[in-house]
């Protein structure tokens, strides 16, 4: 759900309509997540709270605790050798405090059992479990326990004191500064006096005020860096959770507000409250379900005494990962059981449609990590974390994406043809199409178009699609390749009578005729047959952009150009980066990186690289970053050759592709690129 | 020629298509009537002649021009597999071959192509088959060859953008001569109708270069050569790849550069094979000139296929058994098919271009 209607929704938020999704939550036998609630109604008048309070002694029950119930725990009372020293945080288990530990006069963080939980005997077990499971693991990327008590009317556990912020309180400022347009964010405090080089790096984060360990003077997140801040919390929190699975603990409930941001801008993993070994599947009946609903995997989300094991918490951390990257939930649903219904039935979007800035590796990674099938997973948090690690590295990551076709198989066996509709773009939903024809009867690929074709405003396309539509449904395999042929004949035949404007627009559309007449079997012999036709065409566009006087016609021409590139043959893709390197603009070269991103076509890369060089315009510098991760040596050689033609600090961060790299050739030539520098 | 050759074909066409009905068969894929390739188709044609006579058979295979086109090459290939070819020999060029792939797939009809050096030809597919090494296997060569043999250090590179021969020629050059430490100075590329590109070499000549690689076709370099007038072109060693098979390029390059080399799949002095000589004499006396790289390569091509065909085998039978062709001993080296349907250990003719004859045999490395 985009940020936006959210606070919208809370504006608006009636009491009537809190109570209203509060009882769905309700009617969804889970523990009341009050940062959730927190999250949903961010300006929640106080009237509303006290409704919410309401609502949570309902539930108090059943599987949650009332927070608010029995004797409040003062600021400065003591609680054996603990003092109060202030408020920290709220969860659906109970309050977490800032304590003096007195015996040994150190700041712990207490996590404080209210009384009247003391009678719910689950919610006791479950705060038994937490301070035994901490206590079996030991390691810097998670909260230590130092103490717990269970006795009489107060239960206890003091951990390690964590100074900082915890992700969902990030994310949630940055959706609010993102609203507001802002590059950095600072998240609060105005005078700063950090290393700014530190904060490019992701790293340094917070400094702090005395005595308010939840209001540091600042943190500041380089958005220009912020993926690889993002990626290295992932990666830290992999590494806890490497060790708790080695543990034999399985948290069950990673979610960003569980993963607290420290200082020195490393993160560390809290709240084991439902953690249970691995071996230990008894406690998860039918219908008992755990975890924060956005955040739970599809095991554990259906819940058919399924086996949950160590992927449901990676799943968990890929979701928060995604959402640390695109602030938006991938299965936010309009309450608790729609989003449950979501993560088992739907695909997220990918994140770069989102964002269309973040590395496709990142996405990759992520999208793996929230595989609906356990198995196709990353196995192990030391995967998951080693693959984060060497995008950090700038290193080839393991994790493949999955191709158009793979994804549209994915959504096919599924079903779900809207989903595809509603955003990718119209050759995939061509592509979709023509898998149905390709496996089904005729009848159910005209159902399949009527459907596109309600989402298609562009005339041009639509009869292209019409026409596929018939020719998909009515003709013999022979007879459709036949047309294939012509088309890519007639396509030739007008750029030979030199009707280029005619010709671009013929090509635009006979991808989407092909792909639904032929299904994915027409795609090569299109690229065949239209191969030459397209390297003309490309010259063509050259020789126009030539006699263009104005700018705004060579743009016109560039745009033309950019829509011939959705899925660009190799030499295709090298004969336009030739052209662009000549006539064209960054936009148009990151329209061309884009379209090669994700391909193993090196004609295509190194060519671009070229290009790039040869039009020296250091705005397109973030695509060669892209590009430079490519476990193609000869690629990445060119990103060395690429060099000269960008900024600094660019360079610098290329720079880190090239010390580590094994290949001698590239070494030698990394030297002279140094040399020639200087 | 070209007449007869088409009279040919008619017959063919009518025999066939008339009133043989769908018997397995033999099909060739040639481009005998377009203006580019067809030099070369021909001089193929006379090797597959030959090598029909020499095999001893009554057995006649059936010839579709392919009109040296893409589209030409799918349809040629479509009226083969209608009549009934279960396995097809050709066609020569890269683009053509990467378009015969496809339909060879969806036929599952294998080809066998004398001379396409594309990598991507036979790549991931098990219907296709070539005869000769590939660009990337000739630019290894001809780059190790510059480096170590010429001592070249720094070279342009000039590119014919318009087709995947020379652009992939070029690239897995480009490679392998930065791998041995050579410097790329710079890729020009051209379009080989563009009239632009007539000034190219002078615009090589103008850089700091000891050569350049002319990765196109012969009668493009040539034209190149011929208008370029740069003072600085008489230092230039100039290479190429198989494509420089021309006459009118051998007849120009020597009066420009200092030197010329190119990569070639055969030569007539080469002294490696005994079997090479009786080859040569039979075709020499036939046609009055010696055999090309395209005569011999389609000789062996169509021998070997002869070989092993069988009617009684559909085309996945008849991809078995050219994945099974091992030591089998060609004109232009003895052929073992490795499983990606490439021939293993085809080693790579260096010729020297020289003034006033055919260019020389250099070397044959193999890889
Ligand atoms: N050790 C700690 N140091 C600092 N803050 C903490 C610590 N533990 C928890 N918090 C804060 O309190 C909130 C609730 O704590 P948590 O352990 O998640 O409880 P619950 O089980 O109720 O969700 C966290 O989101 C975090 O902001
Ligand atoms: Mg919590």
């Amino acid at each position: 759900m985009p940020p936006d209607r959210e606070t919208d929704r809370s504006t608006h938020a009636t009491p009537a309509r809190v109570v209203r999704d509060m009882s769905r939550v309700l009617e969804v036998d889970h523990p009341i997540d009050a940062d959730e609630f927190r999250r949903r109604y961010p300006r929640l008048p106080d009237a509303l709270k006290a409704i919410h309070r309401r609502a949570e002694r309902r539930a108090g029950s059943g599987a949650s605790t009332d927070v608010r119930d029995g004797r409040h725990v003062g600021i400065g009372s003591e609680l054996d050798d603990y003092r109060i020293i202030g408020e920290i945080g709220r969860g659906g288990m109970g309050m977490v405090y800032e304590a003096e530990q007195l015996s040994l006069g150190r700041r712990v963080a207490l996590k404080v059992l209210p009384s009247g939980a003391l009678r719910n005997q689950r919610a006791v077990d479950r705060f038994r479990r937490e301070a035994t499971a901490v206590a079996r693991l030991s390691h810097p990327r998670i909260v230590a326990v130092h103490g717990f008590n269970i006795s009489g009317d107060s239960a206890y556990l003091a951990m390690e004191l964590v100074r900082g912020l915890d992700l969902a309180d990030i994310v949630d400022k940055l959706r609010s500064a993102r609203t507001h347009g802002r590059r950095f964010v600072l998240i609060s405090g105005p005078d700063l006096d950090v290393d700014v080089s530190e904060w490019a790096r992701g790293r340094k984060l917070v400094g702090t005020v005395p005595g308010d360990p939840r209001a540091p003077e600042g943190i500041v997140i380089d958005l220009r860096n912020y993926q690889h801040m993002a990626a290295s919390i992932a990666a830290d929190a992999a590494d806890a959770l490497r060790h708790a699975h080695a543990h034999g603990i399985i948290h069950r409930d990673i979610k960003p507000s569980n993963l607290l941001l420290s200082e020195n801008g490393h993160v560390k993993l809290s709240d084991f409250g439902l953690a249970k070994g691995i071996e230990d599947q008894s406690l998860t009946k039918t219908g008992d379900f755990v975890g924060s609903p956005a955040y739970v995997s599809p095991e554990q989300a259906s819940s058919r005494r399924a086996r949950i094991d160590e992927r449901s918490d990676i799943y968990s951390l890929g979701v928060t990962l995604y959402e640390l990257l695109t602030l938006h939930q991938p299965f936010a649903g309009k309450d608790v059981a729609d989003a449950l219904r979501k993560i088992i039935t739907k695909d997220p979007p990918p994140p770069t449609r989102i964002n269309p800035r973040l590395s496709r590796d990142l996405e990759t990674i992520v999208m793996k990590a929230i595989e609906k099938d356990p198995d196709k997973r990353y196995q192990s948090a030391a995967e998951f974390g080693d693959d984060l690690r060497r995008f950090l590295n700038y290193e080839p990551i393991l994790a493949r994406p999955l191709g158009p076709i793979g994804r549209l198989a994915r959504s096919m066996q599924r079903n779900r043809i809207t989903w595809a509709l509603a955003g990718m773009g119209l050759t995939i939903v061509a592509l979709l199409a023509a898998l149905t024809v390709q496996g089904g009867s005729g009848g159910r690929a005209s159902v399949i178009l009527q459907e596109v074709g309600r989402t298609i405003s562009d005339p041009e396309t639509l009869g292209a699609l019409q026409s596929a539509s018939e020719l998909a449904v009515d003709l013999s395999p022979d007879e459709r390749q036949r047309r294939i042929l012509e088309m890519a004949d007639e396509v030739t035949r007008l750029l030979d009578a030199g009707d280029l404007e005619l010709v671009l627009q013929r090509l635009r559309t006979i991808d989407v005729k092909v792909a639904l007449a032929m299904g994915s079997a027409g795609a090569p012999l299109l690229a065949e047959t239209l191969r030459s036709t397209k390297v003309r065409t490309v010259r063509a566009v050259r020789d126009a952009i030539g006699r263009e006087t104005t700018a705004q016609g060579r743009r016109r021409w560039l745009l033309a150009l950019e829509r011939l590139l959705g899925d660009p043959d190799s030499l295709v893709a090298k004969n336009a980066a030739v052209v662009l390197g000549e006539v064209g603009d960054s936009t148009s070269l990151g329209r061309l990186v884009d379209a090669l991103r994700e391909r193993d076509d090196r004609v295509g890369k190194v060519a671009v690289l070229r290009a790039i060089a040869a039009l020296g315009d250091p705005s397109v510098a973030e695509h060669v970053a892209d590009i430079a991760r490519s476990p193609d040596p000869w690629v990445r050689f060119h990103v060395l050759e690429t060099l000269e033609a960008l900024q600094p600090e660019d360079l610098e961060l290329l720079t880190v592709v090239f010390r580590g790299d094994e290949t001698g050739w590239i070494q030698h030539r990394y030297r002279m690129a140094r040399e020639g520098d200087r | 020629m070209r007449q007869r050759v088409a009279a040919l074909l008619v017959l063919f066409g009518l025999l066939v298509g008339g009133c043989v009905e769908r018997k397995p068969t033999v099909g060739v894929l040639l481009p005998l009537t377009s203006d580019d390739l067809s030099g070369w188709g021909n001089e193929a044609y006379e090797g597959f002649m030959l090598a029909v006579e020499d095999s001893g058979t009554e057995f006649q295979p059936i010839v579709q021009d392919t009109g040296g086109t893409v589209s030409g090459t799918i349809g040629a290939f479509e009226a083969l597999v209608r009549q009934g070819a279960t396995v097809v020999i050709g066609p020569i060029g890269t683009d053509a071959a990467k378009a015969a792939a496809v339909v060879a797939r969806r036929h599952q009809v294998p080809f066998l192509t004398p001379s396409a050096t594309g990598v991507e030809v036979t790549a991931d597919n098990p219907f296709a088959f070539r005869f000769c090494y590939d660009d990337g296997d000739a630019a290894e060569a001809l780059a190790a060859f510059a480096r170590q043999t010429l001592d070249l250090k720094r070279i342009a590179v000039v590119v014919d953008l318009g087709t995947s021969y020379s652009v992939g020629l070029a690239g897995a050059f480009e490679e392998a001569f930065s791998r041995q430490r050579g410097v790329i100075v710079a890729e020009i590329g051209y379009w080989a109708d563009d009239p632009s590109s007539a000034d190219v070499l002078d615009r090589v000549a103008a850089l700091d270069v000891d050569g350049a690689l002319m990765a196109g076709y012969g009668g493009d370099v040539a034209r190149m050569v011929r208008a370029a007038s740069h003072e600085r072109l008489g230092e230039l060693v100039l290479l190429g790849g198989d494509g420089w098979d021309s006459d009118e390029l051998r007849e120009i390059l020597p009066t420009k550069v200092r030197d010329a080399y190119h990569t070639s799949h055969f030569h007539v002095d080469d002294p490696r094979e005994a079997s090479v000589t009786p080859f040569v004499e039979r075709y020499t006396a036939v046609h009055q000139v010696p055999p090309s790289d395209f005569a011999a390569l389609m000789y062996d091509s169509t021998r070997a296929v002869l070989s092993v065909f069988d009617p009684s085998l559909d085309g996945v039978g008849m991809a078995k058994r050219l994945d099974s062709i091992r030591e089998w001993p060609g004109v232009t080296g003895v052929i073992s098919m490795n499983p990606e349907g490439n021939p293993t250990e085809k080693g790579i003719v260096l010729e020297r271009v020289i003034l006033g004859g055919p260019s020389r045999f250099v070397e044959r490395t193999s890889r």
